[in-house]
Parts: C-alpha cells; structure tokens; sequence
C-alpha cells in the first residue's frame, strides 16, 4: 500500500531531490580535476618547452625560472615530461575501456537473453575469471609479452570483461524475467523485436553508469601498471613511472614525485565523480514509481 | 467504559503547506477496539503514528494526543520513548515485520519483557510460553528464528511480543496484509480474544471494511487526511451517513451474495483539502454549500458523528440494490483445457486439470497462494509449456509448445498481469505500446488502427493525453486500465486476466471491474478470470472453478457453488473470508453483529 | 550444520580450482615468452653451446605440458624451482615472504573494517547531514586514487616532511615492524573507502527497515538499536561485499610494497619481472594467487558463520511451501 507520504514524494519528484550544497561542490570539484588533468594531458605536449627525453640540465635542480619545476636524476626538465606524460593514461584506459565493454557487453546480453544452460556456463566461467587477480595477471602477462600499447589494452580489456559481463548479464536477466518481456513473447514478438523495444531501452542506463565506473577502475589500473614499470617504455614520460622515477627525490624536490601523482589522482577522482553524477542523473529519470 | 487514549484536533503536516493529516479525534477505550479505515493516501497510518508520537520526519502542527493526561504529542522523543513498550504496542504491516532477523524468539520475548516489565530470564520464558499459548503458537516456536515460522505465525507472535509488557494501547498497522484467508482468519480470532482478555484498547488500521466489521468494535473512516465518519461498526457500514463512506460500500464486492461494484471517479486528493470538504470533486450529491468551507464534525445520535453539510438531506437507504442479474452461459466453448499438468522444474504446480470457458462468459478460477492458478494461466496464455495435456481453442487444439502458436492463435487469447508497473516497460509510451500491439493484430492501415485505439481508450475511460506518457506517470488505477486497453484492442475471443484487481485499492478495483464488465459486453469477450478473492469472483463471475494444491476440487455456476459448496475446502474458504453482514431487518438491532464461522 | 560444511567445501574447491587455472594461466604466458632465458641468464657473450646446456640443465626442451607438470607437481611438494639469477631455492626466498605480506594483507583489511564500519554507522544516523555528505565524498575520492598514489601521499607527510616513519620498509627484514605502518596504511585507506561506501548503504538501509521501526517502538535506546539491531544485520552484508572483493581490494599489495620497498611476495615479484627471472615470477605469481583466493574464502566462510539464515537456508529450502503469489 502507498502511504500519504510516498504519493507526496512522487508528486514532488519534478523539483528535484534535495542535494546538499557540499555534494554539489563535490560534483563541480569532479568536473574541474577532470578537465584539468585531461587537459593537461591532451594540450600539454604542445606547451612543453623542452624535449622530454633530453638532457637540458644539471640533474637534481629544484624549481628555477629555467625549469619550472626541476630537472629530474638525470637532468631531464621535469615540466616537460609532466605535459608530456599524461597521454598513456588517458589513451590506454579509454581505448581498453571501449573494448573490454564492447566485448563485455556483447557477451552480457547475449548470455541474459538465453538464459537455460547457456546462461549457467557462461555465469561459471565468468566467475571463475572473476576470481584471478588482475593486477596480478597483468604483470605476469606484460612481463611475457612486452608492453607494447597494444598488449596493455589486450590484458587489460582480457581481466575487466568479466566483470562487465557479470554487471551486464545480470541486468539483461532482470529484464527478460519481467512481466513486460513475458507479454512481448506471449504476443509472439521475435528476439530481435524484444531486444530492440524492450531490452536496450531498460539496460542502457545501468551500462551508462557501468562505464563510468570501469573507466575508472581502469584509469587506476593503467597508471598503476604504469608505476611498475609495466606500461611505457622509459625514456619516455609517463605519470605512473614519474612517480617511481622520482620518489628518491622527495627529500630534495618533492614537487618531481608528487606533480604527477597529483595529476593521475585529478583524473581518476574525477573521472569518478563525474559518472557517479551522471548515474545518479540516471537513476532519478529511470525512477520506478 | 474508560477512554484510555483520546486525540483531538490532530492536524500534521509534510514539509510546508502539505497538509497530511487534519483535525484527526478518536478515543480508545478499554477493552475495545477501533478500526482506522481508508484507502491510500487518506492520512490513516500518519495519524495513528501521530498519535502514539511517532513523527517520521512530519511535522505535528496541531492537536493532542492524551494518554493518563499527559500529551504524546508535546513530548520530546527520549520522554516518549518511555511509553513505547511499556504503555503502547505496535504490530506492523510488513510479516515477519516486528521481529529481529537473527535472533531467536525466545531473546526477543526475553529483551522486552527484561526492559519493559523488569522481568528476568527465569521469569520472561514462562511469561513467554503463556503469551504464545493466547495466540495459538505452539511453545516450539521460541526456540526458532523468525525465517522458520509461517507468515500467520509471524503475526501472532508480533502481537504477543507487543502484549507482552501488558501495555494499554495497541496499535496495528494493516497487520494481516498479505496473509492467506485462513491465516487472516487466526490473527483476527486471537487478536479479538486478546483485546476483551487483557482489556487493552486497540486501534486497528485497515483498508479492508469486511474484516473490520468481524473484527472492530468501532469504526471511523478517513478520506484525504481528515475522519469524515465514526460510530459503532454495525450501525456505520449498515446504514452510512457520509457519501464518501456509501460509495466505499458501493464499491465493495461481497462473498455472501452477488452484487455488481460501481468506482468512485477521480482520483483521492492524497493530502488535505483546503477551504472545501475534501470529497467535494468526487461526491455525486455536491452542492454549491460544500465548497464554501471545510465541513466540520458533527456528532449525531448513538456515538455516531460525521463530516457533511447535508447529512440530514441524505439519509437514504445504506446500499442500492446491487444484486448481480445471472446470465444464461452460451453453449458454445471459446476454451477448453483437458487434463492439463504443468511443472516448475521439478515441482508440479497444476495437475490434471480440465475447465470449459464458454463464449461470451466470465469463468473465474479461485484458490489460494500456490494453488496452481497463475501457472495454469501462463499456460493458457502461452507463457508456459505443459507437461501434458492439451489446450482448445474454438475446439481447435492448440500446439503444446507455446512458440508453435500461430499469430492468429496468439490473436484471440491475451493476458493481462496482476502488476502494472511491472507489466507495461517503463522505457516505451502508452501510445508506443498501443500502436505496436494493433500493428501486429488489427488489419488495416493506420487510419484503421489509429481508429481502434481512440475507441478502445475511450472504453476504459482514459484520456488520449496518456498515449504520451510512460507508465511511470500514471497512477496505479489508470495503468491497469493501460494494460486493459492493449489486451482488448486486438478484440480477442478470450482475455485471461492474472489477480489484476490484487493490491488495488477497493475504490480502484470497482473501476477496473467496471471496466472491464463494460468491454466485456460490448465486445462480447470471454473472460478467464483468475483471482483468490471471492467477493470479486461472486460479483462478476457466471462460472466457478476452485483450484487447491494443482488440482481441481469444485467447479459450476457461481451461485450455486457459493451458495451451497460441495466440498470441504471450498466451505472453508467461504467460512473464513471476511465478509460485511447483510443488515437485520428488525427494530431491534441486535448489540454485536452474528459473526459467521468464526474460530475463538 | 551440515549446511555450513557443504558451503565451506564448495567454497575451498572453487578456491583450489581457481588456484590451478591461475597457474596454468600463468605457466602459459611464461612459456610463450619470446625471449630466451638462456641468453637471458648467460648474457650476450655466451655461446650456442652454453645456451644449449643451460637448457638441458633446466629441462627447458621438454613440451609443454610435461613442463607443467613437473613444474606443479613440484610446487605441490614445496619445491619451486631454483631462480635463474641467484641460482638459490626460491622456496628459502618464498616462505618468509608469503608471511610478511599475509601480516600486511590481514593488517590492512583490518585497518578498513575497523575504520570503515564505525564511520559508516555515524554517517548513516544522520543521512546527508554534514558528517556524512564529507564521508561520502572524501571516501569516493580515496577509492578513485590508486594506492601508489595514496602512498606517495603518506610517505610524503609522514616521512619526508613530519620526519615520523621511515620511507622505506626493508627494515621489517631485521624485526623493524615500525615500516609495516605506512605500507598497511596505504593499503588499508583505500579499502576504508569501499567498506565505508558499502556499510554505509548497508546500515542505512537496515537502519530503515520494519524490524528497527518495530523495536524503536519497543522504547529501547537509540544505543541499543545501532549496537544489538543494525549493526549486527549490517554487519553482515559488508562482511559479504568484502569478501567478494577481497582478491580485488588486495591486488593493491603488490603496488604498495614496490613503493614502500617492504620486503613481501610484492617485490619479489616485481624483482624477478626485472631480472627476467623466470621461475620466480611463476612461482611468486602462484603464491600470491592463492594467498588472495585464501583470504576470499576464508572471508566467505566467516560470512555463512555469521548469518544463521544462510546456515539455515539449504535446510529450509526443502520444507518450506511457497510464499506469497503462486507462479
């Protein structure tokens, strides 16, 4: 039975809910460390003042009007190879994202659309795939294989399709078990008519909001790779690897270590909040009554 | 006898000028209990928590609630807090509602009775076993957790837990929801011992009218935050002084005797109405003097008071004659089922069962959660393939596996769910629907088309606006009449309809009755009616089929088998369903209603 | 109880299954390693010949399979292979190590359900108040960062600047458990987070349920309705999310000793990465795995413990009828 109260809410839904002013902030504060770091990534090899891989100085020099922030172990100019950087991390990540998804979901809806025995297997398998640590795996992977671009988006797509699997299979399912697509197939509509009218328009919010989060997850995952030395080749420059480049100077110049750390933190915690906004934008529109 | 908890001028309200609940007054006394009655939206469960002083986040603007003298409602919640438990008792809605998930029942007796009636271990299990005794539960039970027990269970060991530090007021929220007939049945029985034994004074909210006349001793029903009538039960639901109260009564089917329903148009206000009685937009005697103020409530004789202006003008006869006219059933059979067994998996859930559906007819199957019914439905639509058997449509056998059918098979047999808000996707317009159901099954362009869907609307009385909204927009009424319209704009030979007035309110489900009635004759359409409720069933069916564990324990016309069953079970479902008295048609009304069949 | 030992062997089996396709996975990738070991551990200098002995000497000629099976059946005796670089047991580097990162593995999970549920349960008794809308943020933000970056953090404040810890761990070798503090840290805040999030939700939503509003109206203290009612309910279900992601949550050990140079299976793992060194990267990748899936089990079993309707639910399954609204 409705009580008062929830007629009440429902009517009241239009004006919206009620968002606190920090967890607006929160968003805006999401936006703009994406952006920023997005940007940086992006624009930054255009505004580099030196060759990344160059020697243009004196190793181990603080910030100067020279080299804005330093020069690195061995005299590279540390501003430089942070604007030229961040383009692994944001390359890889979506590139893998867009492919573990395409995959991912393909499998998904393929599965929760069977069900039966079909369904089941696949369920076990993608469990089972589930349960190998991925970071693990990667490195083992990476290690045999090189870490070519193309290997790092192979390995990582390999360890998160699963995982989209899973989120994708489950709410295809939901779907096909409910008394709308039951109705669908007592009138005699074919799979493609059900997959087209009643399957895409009720998952693709939740695969909205599942993107956002594997891009996430992703983004951590690649500069962490990144860190170990797994991802780019040095000389070249890349966020993750600065950070281990440079811990030893953190003493000296902290600014070498911790600029681009605070970097890959922006776009990760943005990329975060960002599609935790829009999930939420989501999840008000598909709203059951 | 003693008042024990007297409210008065009770007016709350939800953020700003929401008004829910306005100038709300009863009394509780001793050894009686008050039934709450309203359907959704009329403020009743916000008012009865208002007064134990329950706020949920509302705001009490107005009136008091006086227990002993001291006003519930002006107390902060630590100081109220030390009346709950000990002085009130609350049963919830929800089964299984009261009771800690993971712990025993025996702990959770031990808790209460240690904190509210200062009882130790020693003395709270004995106290304990007493308590389950006057509510029919065996002494087993407090050793169980509370996902061992049955849903009736669960309930009567929630209202023992509420009575167990001996309070002076009980209060239950629609605490029989959900439970089967039987179960309902029990609570009821020892719900009514219970009250005149330990003379607690218990208010009883509600939306179902007939169970309350078996089970309250008083009555006030509530309409868009405000009580527009109270009295004794028997003199209120006999003879109604409030329009509102007598078209509820309209609405209402009975298992007793066969009678049409008629809706009430419009839809509830959901809050409280200002400057005019609140019932003003939907009351067939509205009057220029019913929108100049809000009317207030005037007592009347015999503890009876009631809130119109022209109560005195309208002292008609309680009900109409509503009695069904029966219909002689056309030979023809539109359906044939023959010895038909369907399977879940590995459990069998209709077995062997033959029904006839014969044109132009309403055959309705009744039975309880589990009979087999729904199953056997979904087989007949199509959804589900059979074990054996075989299904006749016309006389022309129809393919055992469903997807076989053909589309003009398909055509004539439509199914409407119980739920509407699972049963319409919430992605696709009203009118989306519509239009990709008659472009499979209606001949003709899409003048033709557009065509029937306009007429079809018109036959459930919605509004040509609803073909852009999304279910999601929609009450609960207009989405059932929604999925109405697409199973009969194909203009099928059979419709099979799955508990579709389950759930809704009694007001509601008269529309949807009504609705479909009209479309029935119009169309000339058999109708499989599917449904555990028998007051619905008497009211609209011509054949009955009863169905219990899978099979098929009675069948024949509808007055027949209600009027003199055959079988046992069949008896005991008539025995149990609550049902409103007729009125005794003497001067001498006798002090309590004869209940029938009631286990004490 | 016989309910609890099915769920308990079932979940050891997966787990052992799990083991074994992570080795073969594992034992797979290595093999079709491009480079040469032999040239790898000889260096350039060395000759056909050498290389050609050195293979034979490891038995690296033999296929594949073959070289599987001797490789786990070894394992399974404790005898993993002998490090190409060092040309010592690994098993004498191994033990040690699984110890050290196991301490660390359990010290951060405690560290995120110690921390995690407590702030869940003050954040959830006022729902979008002040105290919860900055949990919720700052916990969103911590779990969005990865944890070299968390740990970058900490070493900077910790050791750099308030000089407190030391930057590096290697000191735990030699009984300096001072350098597991920032290490476990590291790993713990950013499970903090995820336990946080969920628990949050968790006691929100039990916090909402009939049961509470039942015992609320029992006049029992709002202290005794969060420790006896919510918590333990709650509790559960956290304890559930966690253990499904424990292998996921932890994953993180591996980047966090690097940072911190702790002494565990981590940097052995990364070292032999470095060196090429075959045997140990299998070896160490393997242990790992099943130290993970170890704790995920462990984590699922404690779960059916705790919660009597999952003990009783294959019991009950049978004797129940059905519900609510025949199908």
């Amino acid at each position: 039975m409705t009580t008062t109260v929830d007629i009440i809410a429902r009517t009241r839904k239009k004006a919206g809910p009620r968002r606190s002013a920090a967890a607006s902030i929160g968003v805006s504060v999401g936006a703009a460390a994406l952006f920023l770091s997005v940007g940086v990534a992006l624009l930054g090899p255009l505004l580099a003042p030196e060759d990344p891989v160059a020697i243009s100085g004196r190793p181990r020099l603080g910030p100067s009007s020279e080299h804005l922030l330093g020069t690195d172990q061995l005299g590279r100019d540390l501003l430089s190879r942070v604007l030229h950087g961040g383009w692994s991390v944001i390359a890889v990540p979506t590139a893998a994202t867009l492919v573990a998804f395409g995959v991912g979901a393909a499998i998904g809806v393929w599965t929760g659309l069977a069900g039966g025995r079909r369904d089941v297997v696949t369920s076990r398998a993608v469990d089972v795939l589930i349960s190998l640590p991925p970071l693990l795996m990667a490195i083992v992977f990476i290690s045999a294989f090189g870490s070519s671009a193309v290997v790092l988006v192979g390995v990582t797509a390999l360890f998160f399709v699963p995982r989209v699997v899973r989120v994708v299979r489950g709410t295809t399912a939901a779907v096909i078990a409910s008394d709308y697509v039951a109705a669908s197939r007592a009138r005699g509509d074919s799979t493609a008519q059900i997959l087209r009218r009643d399957v895409v328009p009720n998952i693709s919010g939740q695969l909205v909001v599942e993107f956002g989060a594997r891009l996430s997850n992703v983004v951590m995952f690649v500069a962490t790779l990144n860190y170990l030395g797994l991802g780019v080749h040095p000389p070249q420059p890349s966020w993750g690897l600065m950070v281990a480049e440079n811990t030893l100077l953190l003493r000296t110049n902290p600014l070498a270590a911790l600029v681009p750390a605070a970097l890959i933190a922006a776009l990760a915690v943005g990329v975060s909040l960002v599609s935790d906004r829009v999930a939420e934008r989501l999840a008000v529109d598909v709203a059951a009554p | 006898m003693t008042v024990v908890l007297r409210v008065s001028g009770l007016t709350v309200d939800y953020a700003g000028p929401v008004r829910v609940v306005r100038d709300v007054g009863f009394e509780l006394r001793r050894g009686r209990l008050l039934g709450l009655v309203g359907e959704s939206g009329s403020g009743k469960s916000t008012a009865a928590l208002a007064a134990i002083g329950v706020t949920q986040g509302l705001r009490r603007e107005a009136g008091s609630s006086l227990l002993d003298g001291t006003d519930l409602c002006a107390l902060s919640v630590g100081r109220v807090r030390r009346f709950w438990g000990r002085r009130i008792g609350y049963v919830p809605q929800e089964i299984g509602g009261a009771l800690h998930p993971t712990f025993r029942v025996r702990t959770q007796f031990r808790e209460t009775l240690r904190l509210n009636a200062g009882l130790d271990k020693r003395a709270a299990d004995p106290a304990a076993a007493e308590l389950l005794a006057a509510v029919n539960v065996p002494d087993s039970a407090l050793r169980r957790y509370p996902h061992e027990l049955s849903g009736g269970q669960l309930q009567r060991v929630a209202l023992a837990l509420a009575l167990a530090p001996d309070p002076d007021v009980l209060v239950l929220d629609e605490p029989t929801t959900g439970l089967d007939v039987n179960s309902q049945q029990q609570v009821a029985a020892v719900l009514r011992r219970a009250v005149r034994e330990r003379g607690v004074a218990a208010l009883f909210i509600s939306h179902d009218l007939a169970l309350l006349s078996e089970v309250a001793d008083d009555v006030a029903v509530m309409y868009a935050g405000e009580i527009v009538e109270t009295g004794p039960v028997t003199a209120v639901l006999h003879e109604p002084r409030h329009p509102y109260t007598r078209a509820l009564l309209n609405a209402l089917p009975s298992p007793l005797e066969a009678v049409t329903t008629e809706g009430i148009p419009g839809v509830p206000p959901g809050r409280a109405v200002e400057g005019e009685c609140g019932f003003a937009s939907r009351c067939p005697h509205v009057t220029v003097s019913c929108r100049e103020a809000v009317p207030a409530l005037v007592s009347i004789e015999d503890g009876r008071a009631v809130r119109c202006v022209r109560h005195r003008e309208l002292r008609l006869t309680a009900v109409a004659d509503r009695r069904r006219a029966s219909t002689e059933p056309d030979a023809r059979a539109v359906l044939d089922v023959v010895d038909l067994t369907c399977a879940y998996g590995t459990t069998t859930a209709a077995e062997g069962v033959s029904l006839r559906v014969h044109e132009g007819s309403v055959t309705a199957l009744v039975g309880e959660s589990g009979s087999g019914k729904s199953t056997l439905g979904r087989a007949i639509a199509g959804l589900l393939r059979p074990v054996s058997g075989e299904i006749r449509l016309g006389g022309e056998p129809l393919p055992a596996e469903p997807r076989k059918r053909t589309g003009e098979q398909r055509h004539h047999i439509q199914l409407i769910f119980q739920n509407p808000s699972t049963s319409l996707n919430p992605r696709r317009t009203v009118g989306d629907l519509l239009r990709h159901v008659t472009r499979r099954f209606v001949a003709g362009d899409r003048a033709a088309r557009e065509a029937a869907i306009a007429e079809t609307l018109a036959a459930v009385q919605l509004d040509p606006a609803v073909l852009d909204r999304y279910p999601g927009q929609l009450s609960g009424g207009q989405r059932q009449r929604v999925a109405i319209a697409a199973a009969f704009v194909a203009r099928p030979r059979l419709v099979v309809c799955d508990e579709i007035t389950s759930g809704q309110d009694v007001s509601v489900q008269a529309a949807i009755l009504a609705t479909l009635a009209d479309l029935r004759r119009r169309l000339g359409t058999s109708v499989l009616f599917i449904s555990h409720d028998l007051g619905v069933v008497r009211s609209i069916a011509d054949h009955v089929y009863v169905m219990r564990h899978g099979r098929i324990v009675e069948s024949g016309h509808t007055e027949e088998v209600f009027g003199a069953p055959r079988d046992d079970y069949t008896r005991s479902l008539l025995d149990a369903v609550p049902a409103i008295q007729p009125a005794v048609p003497s001067e001498g009304m006798p002090p309590e209603a004869v209940h029938e069949g009631s286990a004490s | 109880m016989r309910a609890i030992l099915t769920k308990a062997l079932t979940g050891l089996v997966t787990g052992l299954l799990t083991v074994m396709l992570a080795s073969m996975v594992v034992f797979a990738a290595v093999e079709v390693l491009p480079r040469d070991p032999a040239r790898t551990a000889l260096g350039n200098e060395s000759t056909e010949e050498q290389r050609a002995a050195f293979r034979e000497e490891y038995g690296l000629n033999d296929p594949a399979p073959v070289r599987y099976a001797r490789w786990a059946g070894g394992m399974l005796r404790g005898d993993f292979g002998v490090s190409v670089i060092s040309r010592r047991p690994i098993a004498d580097e191994l033990w040690p190590r699984l110890g050290r990162t196991a301490l660390l593995a359990l010290t951060a999970l405690l560290i995120s359900v110690a921390l995690g549920i407590p702030l869940a349960a003050r954040a959830a008794r006022r729902p979008g108040g002040a105290f919860d809308t900055v949990a919720n943020l700052l916990s969103t933000g911590v779990s969005a960062v990865p944890e070299f970056v968390v740990g970058i953090g900490l070493v900077y404040v910790f050791a750099s600047w308030l000089g407190l810890l030391p930057v590096l761990s290697n000191g735990v070798e030699n009984g300096q458990w001072v350098g597991l503090i920032l290490p476990a840290l590291a790993l713990g805040l950013a499970a903090v987070s995820y336990v946080f999030r969920f628990a949050r939700v968790g006691v929100a939503e039990t916090a909402g349920s009939p049961f509470v509003r039942s015992a609320r109206l029992r006049g029992f203290s709002e202290r005794r309705l969060t420790w006896r009612h919510v918590l333990p309910v709650a509790s559960s279900a956290v304890v559930n999310v966690v253990a499904l992601n424990a292998i996921y949550l932890l994953g993180g050990v591996i980047v966090v000793e690097n940072l911190f140079a702790y002494p565990g299976l981590g940097t052995m793992l990364i070292g032999g990465v470095r060196d090429n060194d075959l045997p140990t990267i299998e070896a160490v990748a393997v242990v790992t795995a099943a130290l993970l899936v170890a704790v995920n089990v462990a984590a699922d079993a404690l779960v059916a413990v705790l919660n009597p309707r999952t003990r009783q639910r294959a019991a009950a399954a049978e004797s129940h009828e059905p519900e609510v609204a025949a199908p």
